[in-house]
């Protein structure tokens, strides 16, 4: 059983507490995904269940294991790490069976381990040259086929696409994810780049400043975030967030702007207030362009990608972004209408960011 | 016609005209060639002139040992070398004594320093505690330190320890410095792996010192190779040490030329020949190594 | 890992501790033996009147500062004082200004450039002992190539080793010769590591080529100048073999600097505790300049630094 849990785990670091109680669940042969800004203590957090820093409070377990003070080399995790570290000075393959070789497996079945996994990740013309000698995609599958080779528990990756180039990216993407529902091993994997989780990861965690904000499947982040902070982080382009105070009525709750735009809202919590200052957010792909009704707003920027067009209009005096499928044809500068999809309004209180609908 | 003829007249100094002309714009326009070739070369050429000034004392040395021992004081520049110096130089035996001890003393510091040297500098490049930075200070003085402050001490316990003029006694106390550098320099060497390599191998299953093994030394190795060649450097040119804590039997090579100026009067083709051949080791080692030389060198004194 | 309750597991990071410690003992353990304690013993010699006529005197307690005192009384030393900064000063400026000149000529990509490279490194290669051989044979008029070019040219010049005057400018030059190399490596290194974009942009902002070194060389060098510098301070006073061989001294006492006026009290009369103080307060003098070197951010790798 290979179930990661993470109880109440703090870190210092020189009077600065890095974690804040953590507490995480993963279980046995899932994804999860630790996303967040630099600086929101992820990677540490990844380090610290390898084992490479100490923890200053509470527990990881795996399985039935307290890994507290055992030694990295003992946890059974393997790790790819954001520059690879390869060995620069050893062959492909004498990277990929160093693991095999200090635990002292014999040659022969070092051997054949490694070469089906160069296989496995094509790399069996790449297995007498140096780490020097290969693309960056090369090593990154190097790096990731000396994790396999080792069968651990439990994989852990640290940003390892980060070096590579956009389409390479993508690639590699495809193949990790291709991998863990191969072996179908544990994996936490650590990227600040919330398209990567949201296309990997069975389930994302999103960080901020040492703390886990929310927890939950892409979808449910993406559909329902918990408060404005994660609203903002999770989806590309990211949610419109716009201010304003709630007028709650019977049947058409709606947030008014400073400006006065009436921007409709529904299901509001019953602890939200009357007038309560707020943050209104909506996707650019939930807002329509309309011919009637709606809110009155300028074109300032055009961006169109091919399979979608961004648009960028100033609502009053917020920039907003409007993201369609359908080619858009007016000028800039031209009027539009828009109107958000009310359904797919999200309601957050403006001091503590927190979900309000 | 007298146009005509003063034309005729002309015609000849006319056409030595153009001709003269010609050839001083051929000339002229050579010379700028080579004023020009001159000044896009004028750095190496002045570079080389500047080396020939600045290594001319050496050469002249040099030279001098390879001079007939009666011609040394000719002032003509031509002569026909010859090995007599080198050849009366080593006769007694007591030279080449003193050659073999300053290889002994010189590869046994360097060894033990190594030894000693190398894992203190790894620990002092990863582990991050709190006395470092007075440790740090305290291998910088030692390295510093004027010879006499420990000559003094050392004299006087050597002669109570009975190490006086002896090798062991020298390699010890060469040992001050030597450890010093190896400890400055390795750090620097071993701050340029990358620590995630380290973790990489803790990761794969090796412990602290398993992982430096393996990881961490191949990947200094060539640091090694010039901190090994710079502490034998050091330990054979000393001169200080040597001088005060020997006598007869553990003298080095260079007090031993010290000793021809006084008793062999001034047989300069002899000295000349013993400079020569103090300086040879160090000379080669330098044509081998010259690129990590320069690194070891400047480890620790250049911001990278 | 052993789950037994009644002993705590010995942490990773703990026992990572103590390979580290094992790693470093030794070592420090041995520079503790020899330079620590020669460095208490040599403090404690010299509060006593210490000499080899005299060897019941090893323990006299009784006048500690007796050296001390006669030391800032004894004008021999006070000389030798003065004689050494005379001559620091001179080296390291001379050092300094023939190092980044240098540098600055061979700063180039040429083979010619790399190859003279290699070469000027000689000097600070060659045995010290056998670099003062070389310029005793320069200064000595009988052998030398110097007074022969002279001579040839129709001016003699007496033996600079023997005049008082020009005797300390001797040694300065062989001492130059020797050591210029430190800088030129130092000053060399900086260089490429110069940005060429600010140089690029000077020229095209129509600066000439004094301007640039003026305005975008000379700062950027300067921090790597002044460690240079410090570096050769501190190193100038071990200055030996030039003195012991060139001059001993003399003529007098004009070229004998403090270390070597401690080393004839020490080694050639057998005054013990005299002569440890004089090494005491050189050495609180490196100790001084050291503590000003580590003030200098030098390195991204500086062991000191890097705490």
């Amino acid at each position: 059983m290979s179930a990661i849990k993470l109880q109440n785990l703090e870190k210092h670091y020189e009077n600065r507490k890095i974690l804040h109680g953590i507490d995480l669940d993963v279980e046995d042969g899932e994804f999860v995904a630790l996303v967040g800004p630099s600086g929101c203590g992820k990677s540490t957090l990844l380090r610290t269940i390898a084992g490479l820093e100490s923890l200053s409070a509470g527990t990881i377990t795996l399985g039935q294991r307290v890994l507290n003070d055992v030694a990295p080399k003992d946890r059974d995790m393997a790790m790819v790490f954001q520059n690879y570290a390869l060995y620069p000075h050893l062959t492909v393959r004498d990277n990929l069976g160093f693991a095999l070789k200090i635990k002292g497996v014999d040659r022969q079945t070092r051997s054949a381990q490694v070469t089906q996994v160069a296989a496995t990740l094509g790399l069996e013309q790449q297995l007498d040259r140096y780490p020097r000698h290969l693309s960056g995609g090369q090593r990154q599958r190097v790096a990731m086929g000396r994790a396999i080779v080792r069968r651990p528990a439990a994989f852990l990756f640290d940003e390892p696409l980060s070096n590579l180039d956009a389409k390479l990216r993508i690639q590699m993407r495809t193949e990790i994810k291709a991998l863990h529902q191969k072996l179908r091993t544990t994996t936490i994997y650590v990227t600040h780049d919330q398209v990567e989780a949201m296309t990997m990861a069975d389930r994302i965690v999103v960080l901020r400043d040492g703390r886990i904000e929310q927890i939950g499947t892409p979808l449910q982040l993406y559909d329902r975030p918990i408060n404005a902070f994660v609203a903002g982080f999770i989806g590309s382009p990211a949610m419109n967030l716009i201010r304003g105070n709630l007028r709650i009525s019977e049947d058409a709750s709606c947030v008014l702007t400073e400006e006065g735009f009436e921007l409709p809202i529904q299901n509001v919590s019953s602890g939200a207030r009357q007038a309560q200052s707020v943050i209104y957010g909506v996707r650019p792909e939930h807002l329509r362009i309309v011919e009637q009704a709606g809110l009155e707003a300028r074109v300032l920027i055009i961006e169109p990608t091919g399979s979608e067009t961004h648009v960028a209009a100033r609502l009053g005096n917020s920039d907003i972004l409007i993201s369609q499928r359908e080619r858009f044809c007016q000028d800039i500068g031209s009027p539009i209408r828009i109107l958000p999809i009310v359904e797919q309004a999200h309601l957050f209180d403006a001091d503590t960011g927190q979900r309000l609908n | 016609m007298t146009q005509s003829k003063t034309l005729e007249q002309y015609r000849p100094v006319l056409a030595a005209h153009s001709f003269a002309c010609s050839a001083l714009r051929y000339w002229a326009r050579g010379l700028t060639g080579f004023v020009q070739v001159l000044r896009r070369h004028a750095r190496a050429i002045t570079a080389l002139l500047v080396m020939l000034v600045i290594m001319l004392p050496v050469i002249w040395t040099i030279h001098l040992a390879f001079k007939p021992a009666l011609e040394i004081f000719d002032t003509t520049l031509g002569f026909v070398p010859t090995l007599e110096n080198f050849q009366s130089l080593l006769a007694d035996g007591s030279f080449l004594t003193a050659l073999g001890n300053s290889v002994v003393v010189s590869v046994l510091s360097t060894a033990f320093s190594m030894l000693l040297g190398v894992p203190a500098a790894y620990v002092l490049t990863r582990w991050k505690f709190k006395a470092r930075k007075q440790i740090a200070l305290w291998i910088l003085v030692t390295r510093m330190a004027p010879p006499i402050a420990f000559t003094i001490p050392f004299f006087l316990a050597f002669r109570w320890l009975g190490l006086q003029d002896t090798l062991a006694g020298l390699t010890l106390i060469y040992m001050t410095f030597n450890l010093a550098i190896v400890i400055w320099l390795m750090q620097s060497f071993f701050a340029s792996v990358p620590a995630s390599l380290e973790e990489a191998a803790w990761l794969d299953g090796c412990g602290v010192w398993s992982g430096f093994w393996r990881i961490t030394l191949p990947l200094a190795a060539p640091g090694l190779a010039s901190t090994a060649i710079l502490c034998f450097i050091f330990a054979w040119s000393d001169f200080f040490y040597a001088l005060v804590l020997t006598r007869t039997q553990a003298v080095t090579a260079t007090v031993a030329i010290v000793n021809f100026l006084q008793y062999e009067g001034w047989e300069w083709g002899k000295i000349s020949a013993a400079g020569t051949l103090v300086m040879l080791p160090v000379l080669l080692f330098m044509v081998i190594i010259r690129r990590y030389l320069v690194h070891g060198l400047t480890a620790g004194g250049i911001k990278d | 890992m052993r789950a037994n309750a009644s002993c705590k597991p010995v942490s990773w990071e703990q026992s990572r501790n103590r390979s580290f410690m094992l790693g470093l003992l030794p070592a420090l353990a041995v520079l503790l033996v020899i330079t620590l304690a020669p460095a208490v013993a040599l403090f404690v010699t010299s509060l006593t009147p210490l000499s080899l006529v005299n060897p019941a005197t090893s323990f006299n307690f009784s006048d500690p500062l007796v050296n001390f005192r006669q030391l800032m009384q004894d004008e021999r030393f006070l000389g030798s004082a003065i004689t050494q900064c005379k001559l620091s000063l001179l080296t390291v400026a001379m050092q300094l200004t023939a190092g980044t000149g240098l540098a600055l000529l061979l700063n180039g990509k040429s083979s010619v450039l790399q190859y003279a490279r290699s070469v000027f490194l000689i000097p600070m290669l060659i045995p010290p002992v056998v670099v003062a051989l070389i310029w005793k044979i320069i200064y000595s008029p009988d052998i030398s190539p110097m007074h022969r070019l002279l001579e040839f040219s129709g001016l003699t010049l007496e033996a600079l080793t023997t005049n008082p005057h020009t005797a300390l400018w001797a040694i300065a030059v062989a001492d130059t010769w020797q050591w210029f190399p430190f800088t030129l490596l130092m000053i060399l290194a900086s260089l490429h590591m110069l940005p060429a974009d600010p140089v690029e942009a000077a020229r095209m902002d129509g600066a000439s080529r004094l301007q640039v070194l003026r305005y975008i060389v000379l700062p950027h060098i300067r921090p790597v100048l002044v460690v240079c510098g410090l570096f050769r301070l501190i190193d100038s006073f071990k200055a030996f073999p030039l003195i012991y061989i060139l001059t001993d001294g003399g003529p007098g006492n004009v070229t004998e600097v403090s270390n070597y006026y401690g080393f004839t009290q020490a080694f050639n009369f057998s005054y013990w505790g005299y002569g440890s103080a004089i090494a005491v307060l050189i050495l609180a003098g490196v100790f001084i300049l050291s503590l000003i070197v580590t003030q200098f951010p030098r390195n991204s790798h500086d062991p000191i630094k890097n705490t």
